[in-house]
């Protein structure tokens, strides 16, 4: 199975992730959504302005925590730090328990605000394998700014796939 | 003139950041993460904080937290970031904080401009 990185530029970043997210709303595949960047809330918020059935999305929510008490989700589970064994264990958890066959990875670019990059590449090997084994597709986004950073040209690499978005 | 506090761990946003404050008329301190913000805060006394949500180190709660205890009353927030929130959740921000506004990144110069004027 396929993934994909895809580089964007700022400019059109939230309105490209939105499209990832309807285009994935509507074919059959059942979605986990990493976000470092936007909160669960808001991402619910996303969804219904732009119509976009939410019930095939589970949702993996970093940032929250870090600026809000959060309540139990339905539909989310929230980390309260960006571990990154937790967030790959959680990860392949959520995979297997919500049959899940897209992983959208909101953002490489965040990622690498807070880890190094071969802490990001050994994040990446540990959680790419499974997905390429398990048969589920992943997006891993990242910002045109960061597509110089070692761990990004790495990816190029390894990935499936490359898509550059930019206006 | 006005003292603006910049926190961002980007350096050439910071660098943009200071170029607008000072285009403004305004006095421009910079930090590059929640804790030398919080360190940096009293003594620089400054009438208004950029701040950025995703930085490495303290956690935005924890840096909201720490202004807290400081008690600087009349300092202002502006929260400029690439973090979206939903809009229930920029009012709760607001209201349990001296957040006055949040400006998304990338931003349009006058935008932010725009929003530091309304705040002084």
């Amino acid at each position: 199975m396929e993934t994909e990185l895809v580089i964007i530029s700022p400019q059109i970043y939230h309105a490209s992730v939105i499209g990832f997210a309807k285009k994935a709303a509507e074919s059959n595949e059942n979605v986990c959504y990493v976000s470092l960047n936007k909160t669960y809330k808001s991402m619910l918020q996303a969804l219904k302005k732009s119509s976009i059935e939410k019930k095939k999305f589970f949702f993996i929510d970093v940032i929250s925590p870090t600026v809000f008490k959060t309540a139990a989700a339905k539909q989310c589970i929230f980390l309260d730090s960006l571990n990154l064994n937790d967030l790959g264990s959680t990860l392949l958890g959520v995979i297997k328990k919500n049959r899940i066959t897209l992983v959208i990875f909101d953002s490489l670019s965040s990622l690498l605000v807070y880890k190094k990059d071969d802490e990001v590449l050994d994040f990446t090997n540990y959680v790419l394998p499974f997905l390429e084994e398990s048969g589920v597709k992943a997006t891993l986004l990242c910002l045109s700014d960061d597509s110089e950073k070692p761990a990004i040209k790495q990816l190029k690499m390894r990935v499936g796939d490359v898509t550059l978005m930019k206006e | 003139m006005a003292t603006i506090i910049i926190v961002d761990d980007h350096k050439d946003i910071v660098d943009t950041l200071v170029k607008i404050v000072v285009k403004m008329g305004h006095t421009a301190v910079t930090a590059g993460n929640g804790e030398e913000f919080l360190s940096k805060v009293s003594d620089a006394k400054p009438d208004l904080a950029l701040l950025d949500v995703m930085m490495p180190g303290l956690t935005t709660k924890q840096i909201l937290n720490g202004l807290k205890e400081k008690n600087l009353g009349n300092l202002k927030v502006i929260l400029v970031t690439v973090v979206r929130f939903a809009d229930e959740e920029k009012k709760a921000l607001m209201s349990e904080h001296n957040i006055v506004d949040y400006v998304t990144k990338p931003f349009k110069v006058h935008e932010l401009m725009e929003s530091i004027k309304r705040q002084l």
